[in-house]
C-alpha cells in the first residue's frame, strides 16, 4: 500500500491518539515505577538464602595449633568463623587461616570424586572412577604385594595431626606388613630432640609462656606459628594489656625486623646464624659472674664441670667449653652484636626470673643444627627452671584408650621384620621423612599431606614422586602432591567429618579435640578413617580382624572412652557460668559431673575439647631421665649413640658457617607471610586478597633486601631479578626495606603453587625449593633456614 | 465558491475521519491502559499446594506460633520447613485431594515445596518481624491482612518487572489492580519502601536507611 | 548544626585501635570481608581497583638498620561526625550519617556509580565494584545471609557492621528490650583481633571503655586536620606513630 499524505496524517492521528489514550491511563506511570524498583531490588544478584541461624563449637584443624573456634551455621551452609573466647588454648584468638576457613571448605580446589591418573604424571589426564573401582584398585595391588612378599614396601607419609585417622593408617599398614608410616616432619621435633639430648624425655616439650618475667627469643616467629598460633597470640594480647613496668620483657634475637621484633619489648639484631654463639656467650657471663643457679646445677646437672668416666678418662664440661671459648668480646665477632649489649642480656636473663631461653626460627623447625637449641636449651637449665613456673615444661598426654594391638597374620610378621624406610640415622625413631629411601616402595599412601610442595628437601620429594610406582592421594584439596598421585581419593574436609586430635604443640597440660560434621560432605568425599576401615574389611582374614569397627566415630568414642575412664580433666564449657560443675577459672565442666560415658561424650562433642589445666610444677628430678639422671650439658646420649669420641661433638657448641660457595654472597631466609597459611595447605583467596603490593604484583613475587643490598647489586626498588640458590633459580622482584639486614634476601613463604585453584596457582614462586634443606649430619633432622644466594638484574 | 465549499467539505470529511482515528487510538489504548495491560503486567500464580490457613487454624485450632516462630536470635523463621510440616503429617490424616498431593508427592518423596511467596522483600532489605511484632507490637494483620483467615487457597499475582505480588482476598480483583498506591482491604502483597516510611513517619520512629536495608 | 549538648545524649558508636598491639596479621581484614561477602578476584594485586573495607597499612620510621620499627594501621571506614565528606557529596542519598548511631552507612542498590564520594572521602575508604563479583563453584555457599552482594558499578565500603546493629537490636527486641547491652553489638573486625587492640561501642557512654580510651593521651585520629571528627581512634605511646598519623598514612 502506498503511504500517501491522508493515510499518514491518519496514521499519526492513530498514534498521537493512542498515546494520548495511554497517557491518560496509569500504564505508563505504573510501568515507571515498576522499572524504577527493578532497578533498585537487583533480581539478578546472588541473594543468600536466610535460615535458622546457629553457632556451634569445633575446633580448628588446618595446623595442630588446636584453637577453638565457633563456626556459625545457617541452615545448611558455614558461614562465619570465630575464635572461642571460652577455650583454654585460644580464648578466643585466632589466625587469619582459621578465619578464612570456609574457603577451604567451599573451595573451588575440592575434590569431589575419586579420580585415576589415566595420563603420566607430567602429563597428567584424569578418569572419575567410583569408590568401589578405587578401592578394588587398592586391595587389589595390597593383596598382590603381599602374596609376592612385599608387603615392607607399601608405606604411608601422613600430616602430623595425632588424629584417629592417622592412627587407623598406622595401623592398615601394620597388619598388612609395612613399618613405613612416617609422618610429615612437623615444628616441635627438633625442640624435641634437643629436649631429648639434654633431658633424656621422650615427649613433648612445653613452655609456659603465660607465667614467666623474661623471655629470650632466639628467633622464634612468636606472633605468627611459632608452638600454636592460637595460644601465643593470646598470651601475648593479655601480656600487653598489663603495665609496661611490670609486664613481660621479651627479646627478640632476629637478623631482620618482623613483625615479632617490632611488636616485642627489644629486639636485638644478630648475624644471620649466630645465635647459638649468643646463647653461649650469655651462658658465660652467667658462668663467669656467677649469676646462674648453683643449686641446681650442683644437684641437678652433669656435665657442667670437667667430669672423669668409668675408665678414668677426663672429659671437658660445659663450663670450660663456654668460659674458654664465648667470652661477649668473643661472641661480638660472630654475633656482631656488642659484648656489652650481651653482658646486659646475661644479667637481666638472670635477674628477671622465672626467666625463659627459647629456640627455632620461625614455626620452630628452623635450626642452624642441633647444639643450637642444645645451647639455647642450657640457658633454661643455668636459671634452674626446669620444671618449674614459668620455665620449660614437659607436655603431659591425654589419657586416651589404647586401641587393641594389631594382631599381624604370617605375611605380616615377615613384612615387619623388614628395615624402615627411613631410619637412615640412628637418633631417628620416628621422624623420617628427610631420609625417606624411596626406590624400594610400590604403594605409597598420602594422607592430608602436601610433600611436593613444602618438603624443603627437595631431592627427596622428587624422588617420592619418581621412584614410586603407584601413589593413592587421600586429599580434600587439589594439591601439588595428589596432582602427581595415580590416584586421587577425596577426603571429607574439616567440618565435614569426625575427626579428632590429641595434643597441642609447647602446651604442658593435655588436650584432646573432637570434630563432628557440621555439614554434609561435598561430592562423594568420605572420611579417611571410614574408607581405611573399609580397606582392612575388603582384604579380609587377619588384617579385617584387626579392625572391628564398622566407622571411624566408633574408632574415636573408643579413644575418648579413656579421657572418661580417667576420671579427671574437664570438658570445654560454654557461657553459662555458675552451672554445677563448672570451673570458676577455665569455665570447663569436670569430667566428674558426668554419670556415663554417653552424657560424657554428648558433651565432648557438643564442646569439642577436653583439657586438664592441672599442671605439677616443681620437682625437676621427675623431668631428667637421662642415664645420670640429670639434666646433661654434656650430653652422654650423643657419645653413647653415635660414638662420639671427642668432647666437644657431645656439648652444646657453635660450629661456624661453611664458606658460602664461590659467587654467592647473600643469605637467602624464608619470610613467614599470614604464617601458618604458607605451610602445606593453600593460601585461600580471601588471604591471597590481603597481599600488599610489597609482597605481590600480579604474579611476581617480591623479595626484601635492605637498601644497601640492592644498591650494591644495581638493583632498585620495584626490578626483576634473578636469585639464584644451590637449590633452585627463579624470577623475583626487588623490594627494598630497611629491616632487612645487609646482605640478607628475605623470600616469602607460602606462594609458587602449581595446583589448587585459579586462586593461588602460579604466583610466585615457592620459596621451600629455594632455600631447600640439608640433612643434620647429628641428628638426620632435615635443617634449613637459610642458603647462599646470588641476585642479578634481569 | 462551489468548488471551495466542495473542498471544505471534503477537508472536514477527512478531519473528521481524521480526528475520528485519533479518538478510536485514544479509546482503545485509553481502555487497554486500564483494563488489559494490568492484567499483562502481572503472572497469575497458584501455590503448589493448596493450603488453607483458616483450616488449619480455626478448625483443626493450631496456634499461629506452632508454624510461624522466631529463632533463638530473634530472627523469624518464616515460611515454615517441610520439617514443621511433617510434625503432623507424616501419613494422611484427612480425605482432601490436596493433602494426598502433599503427603505422596512432597512427604514421601523428601520433595521440599515450593511455596509462591508474596510478602517477600528483595535482597537489599532485612525486616526485622522482632522489632514490629514483639516489640512494637504490630499485630500480623497490620501489614498481611486477613492471611491467617484465608479459606481460600491463595491465588496470587506477580509483577513482571519488579516480582512484587499481591494477593487478594474476598471479592474477585479489580480488574484494574496494578498493586496501587493505596492497599484496599481486599488486596494485601508485598511492602514497598514507601509504605515502610510512612508507618514509620507516622509512628514518629527513624526512617535511617541502614535501619532496613542491608 | 546540633551543638555538642544535643547530641551527647544520643549513641556514637566508635572504635578504638591500639597500633601498639596490633601486629598486622589481617585477620581483622579476613573476618571482615568473610562477613560482608566481600568478593575476591584471581588477581587482587592492583589495589586501586580491588575491594577491601578494611585495609591494613604498613608504616616504618623511616629510619635505617637497626633503628627501623614498623607499625601497622588497620583501617576501616572512620564514620566521620562532621560534615562527613561522602555524605555531603552523595547526590542519590545513597549513602547517610545516622543521627542516632552515628553510623555512616552505604545502601548499595541505590548508589548510582558515580564515585563522587570516593574522590571525597579523605581515607580512601571507598571502593568501586569495576566487575560484578564472581563466587565460583561452591563459594557462594559461605556468602552471609545477614548481608547483601553487590553488583558491578557501585560504591561500597565498611559500615560498622551495621547488619550486626540490627542483628543485635532484633534479639534484643525478642528478649522485650528495647536497648542495646554492652558489647552486644560488636563488629566482624573487632570481634575477630586476636591481640585484643580493637575496641567498640558508645563514645558517648561514659561508662564504656571506648569513651574511657579516646581521652587516653595516647589517643589520636588521622587527618584530624580536616575536623571531619572520624570516630575512629588510634592508640600510642610512641610520639613517631602519632605525629605520623596525623599528616599521612
Amino acid at each position: 500500500m502506498k503511504l500517501d499524505r491522508r493515510a499518514f496524517v491518519k496514521t499519526m492521528a492513530f498514534g498521537g491518539g493512542s498515546a494520548l489514550g495511554l497517557m491518560l491511563s496509569p500504564a505508563p506511570w505504573y510501568l515507571v515505577r515498576d522499572l524504577a524498583f527493578w532497578t533498585q531490588n537487583w533480581s539478578w544478584a546472588p541473594a543468600p538464602e536466610p535460615g535458622e541461624s546457629v553457632v556451634q563449637h569445633a575446633t580448628c584443624r588446618f595446623c595442630e595449633g588446636g584453637c577453638g573456634i565457633e563456626v556459625r551455621r545457617v541452615d545448611e551452609r558455614l558461614v562465619h568463623i570465630d575464635g572461642s573466647k571460652n577455650h583454654p588454648v585460644n580464648k578466643g584468638a585466632i589466625c587469619p587461616l582459621a578465619t578464612a576457613g570456609l574457603q577451604l571448605l567451599y573451595s573451588p580446589a575440592r575434590l569431589k570424586e575419586p579420580i585415576r591418573q589415566i595420563g603420566s604424571r607430567d602429563n597428567p589426564e584424569w578418569e572419575p572412577i567410583s569408590w568401589s573401582q578405587a578401592m578394588a584398585e587398592i586391595t587389589g595391588r595390597i593383596r598382590e604385594l603381599r602374596g609376592a612378599g612385599k608387603s615392607h614396601t607399601v608405606a604411608c607419609i601422613a600430616g602430623n595431626a595425632e588424629s584417629a585417622a592417622n592412627e587407623l593408617f598406622e595401623r592398615l599398614l601394620t597388619a598388612i606388613g609395612s613399618n613405613n608410616f612416617v609422618k610429615t616432619p612437623s615444628a616441635t621435633e627438633a625442640q624435641n630432640l634437643a629436649f631429648w639430648l639434654m633431658q633424656g624425655l621422650d615427649g613433648n616439650a612445653a613452655w609456659d609462656i603465660e607465667n614467666t618475667r623474661y623471655v629470650l627469643s632466639f628467633g622464634c616467629d612468636l606472633l605468627g606459628g611459632w608452638s600454636a598460633p592460637g595460644r601465643m597470640q593470646s598470651a601475648f594480647a593479655r601480656l600487653l594489656d598489663e603495665p609496661e613496668e611490670t609486664r613481660m620483657q621479651v627479646v627478640q634475637i632476629e637478623p631482620n625486623l618482623s613483625v615479632t621484633a617490632a611488636k616485642m619489648s627489644r629486639w636485638v639484631p644478630i648475624e644471620p646464624g649466630a645465635e647459638g654463639a649468643l646463647a653461649l656467650a650469655i651462658a658465660h657471663v652467667l658462668i663467669r659472674d656467677s649469676l646462674y643457679d648453683k643449686a641446681f646445677v650442683e644437684k641437678h646437672c652433669f656435665g657442667f664441670d670437667d667430669w672423669r668416666d668409668g675408665e678414668g678418662e677426663s672429659h671437658r664440661g660445659f663450663k670450660t667449653e663456654v668460659l674458654a671459648g664465648y667470652s661477649p668480646k668473643a661472641a661480638e665477632l660472630i654475633t656482631q652484636i656488642p659484648a656489652r649489649e650481651i653482658e646486659e642480656l646475661a644479667y637481666e636473663f638472670a635477674r628477671n626470673r622465672p626467666s625463659l631461653a627459647i629456640g627455632g626460627r620461625g614455626s620452630g623447625d628452623r635450626i642452624v643444627d642441633i647444639y643450637e637449641l642444645m645451647a639455647i636449651h642450657s640457658l633454661n637449665a643455668l636459671v634452674g627452671n626446669i620444671n618449674q613456673r614459668g620455665g620449660v615444661l614437659r607436655q603431659s598426654r591425654a589419657p586416651i584408650s589404647r586401641l587393641p594391638e594389631v594382631k599381624p597374620d604370617k605375611k605380616a610378621i615377615r613384612g615387619l621384620s623388614a628395615k624402615r624406610k627411613d631410619g637412615s640415622f640412628p637418633l631417628q625413631t620416628e621422624y623420617g621423612l628427610a631420609g625417606l629411601t624411596t626406590d624400594e616402595i610400590n604403594l605409597l599412601f598420602l594422607h592430608e599431606t602436601n610433600p611436593y610442595y613444602m618438603l624443603p628437601d627437595g631431592k627427596t620429594a622428587d624422588a617420592i614422586f619418581t621412584d614410586v610406582p603407584f601413589i593413592v592421594s587421600f586429599s580434600s584439596y587439589r594439591d601439588e602432591s595428589s596432582a602427581r598421585a595415580d590416584l586421587i581419593l577425596p577426603i571429607a574436609a574439616s567440618f565435614e567429618r569426625w575427626d579428632d586430635h590429641v595434643g597441642v604443640p609447647g602446651l604442658q597440660y593435655p588436650v584432646y579435640s573432637l570434630n563432628h560434621p557440621l555439614v554434609e560432605p561435598a561430592g562423594q568425599a568420605r572420611n579417611a578413617g571410614d574408607v581405611v576401615i573399609e580397606i582392612a574389611r575388603q582384604l579380609g582374614g587377619a588384617v579385617a580382624d584387626s579392625f572391628p569397627w564398622m566407622s571411624v566415630t566408633e574408632v574415636i568414642r573408643e579413644r575418648a572412652r579413656g579421657l572418661y575412664k580417667s576420671g579427671g580433666g574437664m570438658i570445654c564449657g560454654s557461657e553459662t557460668n555458675g552451672e554445677s560443675g563448672q570451673d570458676e577459672i577455665s569455665g570447663g565442666f569436670s569430667a566428674g559431673k558426668y554419670s556415663t560415658f554417653s552424657e560424657f561424650w554428648a558433651g565432648l562433642v557438643q564442646s569439642g575439647c577436653w583439657f586438664d589445666p592441672s599442671y605439677a610444677y616443681g620437682d625437676p628430678s621427675r623431668f631428667l631421665l637421662t642415664a645420670s639422671g640429670k639434666f646433661e650439658f654434656f650430653s652422654q646420649t650423643l657419645r653413647r649413640e653415635l660414638k662420639f669420641a671427642e668432647d666437644i661433638l657431645c656439648l652444646p657448641h657453635y660450629n661456624p658457617p661453611i664458606p658460602n660457595p664461590e659467587g654467592f654472597d647473600l643469605t637467602l631466609m624464608p619470610e613467614d607471610i599470614l604464617s601458618p597459611a604458607n605451610r602445606e595447605i593453600g593460601m585461600p583467596a580471601m588471604l591471597m586478597k590481603q597481599l600488599g603490593n610489597d609482597v605481590l604484583v600480579k604474579n611476581d613475587l617480591f623479595v626484601r633486601m635492605n637498601i644497601a643490598t640492592a644498591v650494591y647489586h644495581g638493583l632498585r626498588d620495584g626490578d626483576s631479578a634473578i636469585l639464584e640458590s644451590s637449590y633452585s633459580k627463579v624470577k623475583v622482584r626487588v623490594n627494598t626495606f630497611a629491616g632487612v639486614r645487609e646482605g640478607v634476601v628475605l623470600v616469602p613463604l607460602g606462594f609458587g603453587h602449581t595446583a589448587y585453584d585459579q586462586y593461588l596457582q602460579d604466583k610466585g614462586i615457592n620459596a621451600y625449593r629455594l632455600i631447600g634443606a640439608e640433612r643434620d649430619p647429628v641428628t638426620g633432622l632435615s635443617t634449613w633456614w637459610a642458603t647462599p644466594g646470588k641476585i642479578s638484574r634481569v | 465558491m462551489e468548488s471551495g465549499v466542495k473542498k471544505l467539505k471534503k477537508g472536514e470529511r477527512e478531519f473528521a475521519i481524521t480526528a475520528g482515528v485519533f479518538f478510536v487510538g485514544l479509546i482503545i489504548f485509553l481502555l487497554a491502559g486500564w483494563t488489559v495491560l494490568p492484567r499483562l503486567s502481572y503472572a497469575e500464580k497458584v501455590q503448589p499446594v493448596e493450603f488453607r490457613h483458616a483450616f488449619h487454624g480455626e478448625d483443626v485450632g493450631i496456634t499461629c506460633d506452632t508454624c510461624h516462630f522466631f529463632y533463638k536470635d530473634g530472627s523469624w523463621a518464616g515460611i515454615p520447613k517441610m520439617e514443621i510440616c511433617v510434625d503432623c503429617h507424616v501419613y494422611l490424616l484427612g480425605q482432601s485431594p490436596e493433602e494426598k498431593k502433599f503427603v505422596h508427592e512432597y512427604v514421601l518423596k523428601n520433595r521440599h515445596v515450593k511455596w509462591g511467596l508474596y510478602f517477600r522483600q528483595p535482597e537489599c532489605v532485612s525486616f526485622s518481624h522482632s522489632s514490629h511484632v514483639r516489640m512494637a507490637k504490630v499485630a500480623c494483620e497490620t501489614c498481611h491482612g486477613p492471611q491467617g483467615l484465608s479459606k481460600k487457597p491463595t491465588e496470587y499475582r506477580t509483577n513482571r518487572i519488579t516480582k512484587y505480588s499481591f494477593v487478594v482476598y474476598g471479592a474477585e480483583a479489580p480488574s484494574n489492580n496494578y498493586g496501587g498506591l493505596k492497599k484496599e482491604k481486599s488486596v494485601w502483597g508485598t511492602i514497598r519502601m514507601d509504605e515502610c516510611a510512612d508507618c514509620h513517619r507516622s509512628r514518629g520512629k527513624s526512617t535511617a536507611c541502614f535501619l532496613c536495608h542491608k | 548544626m546540633k551543638t555538642r549538648e544535643e547530641t551527647s545524649r544520643l549513641i556514637r558508636y566508635g572504635m578504638t585501635i591500639d597500633v601498639d598491639k596490633c601486629t598486622g596479621c589481617s585477620n581483622c581484614a579476613v573476618a571482615c570481608h568473610m562477613e560482608n561477602n566481600v568478593p575476591c578476584r584471581t588477581d587482587e594485586t592492583d589495589k586501586s581497583r580491588n575491594i577491601a573495607w578494611m585495609r591494613i597499612y604498613k608504616v616504618t620510621n623511616g629510619a635505617e638498620y637497626p633503628l627501623t620499627r614498623i607499625v601497622y594501621f588497620p583501617r576501616p571506614c572512620m564514620q566521620c561526625d562532621h560534615h562527613t565528606p561522602c555524605v555531603s557529596v552523595c547526590p542519590a542519598s545513597a549513602t547517610n550519617y545516622d543521627e542516632l548511631t552515628g553510623v555512616v552507612d552505604q545502601i548499595n542498590t541505590r548508589c548510582i556509580g558515580c564515585r563522587y564520594c570516593m574522590a571525597a572521602c579523605p581515607y580512601m575508604v571507598r571502593c568501586f565494584n569495576w566487575w560484578d563479583p564472581v563466587w565460583v563453584g561452591d563459594t557462594g555457599k559461605q556468602l552471609n545471609p545477614d548481608v547483601a552482594p553487590r553488583m558491578r558499578g557501585v560504591v561500597e565500603k565498611c559500615t560498622f557492621c551495621s547488619h550486626r546493629y540490627s542483628k543485635a537490636k532484633n534479639k534484643a527486641h525478642n528478649d522485650g528490650r528495647g536497648y542495646l547491652k554492652e558489647d552486644e553489638y560488636v563488629p566482624a573486625c573487632v570481634e575477630a583481633c586476636p591481640m585484643g587492640a580493637m575496641r567498640f561501642g558508645d563514645l558517648n557512654n561514659p561508662e564504656h571503655e571506648v569513651s574511657r580510651l579516646i581521652k587516653s593521651p595516647r589517643a589520636f585520629r588521622l587527618l584530624e586536620k580536616l575536623h571531619t571528627e572520624p570516630k575512629v581512634y588510634y592508640l600510642s605511646s610512641s610520639r613517631w606513630i602519632r605525629d605520623m598519623a596525623d599528616n599521612y598514612v
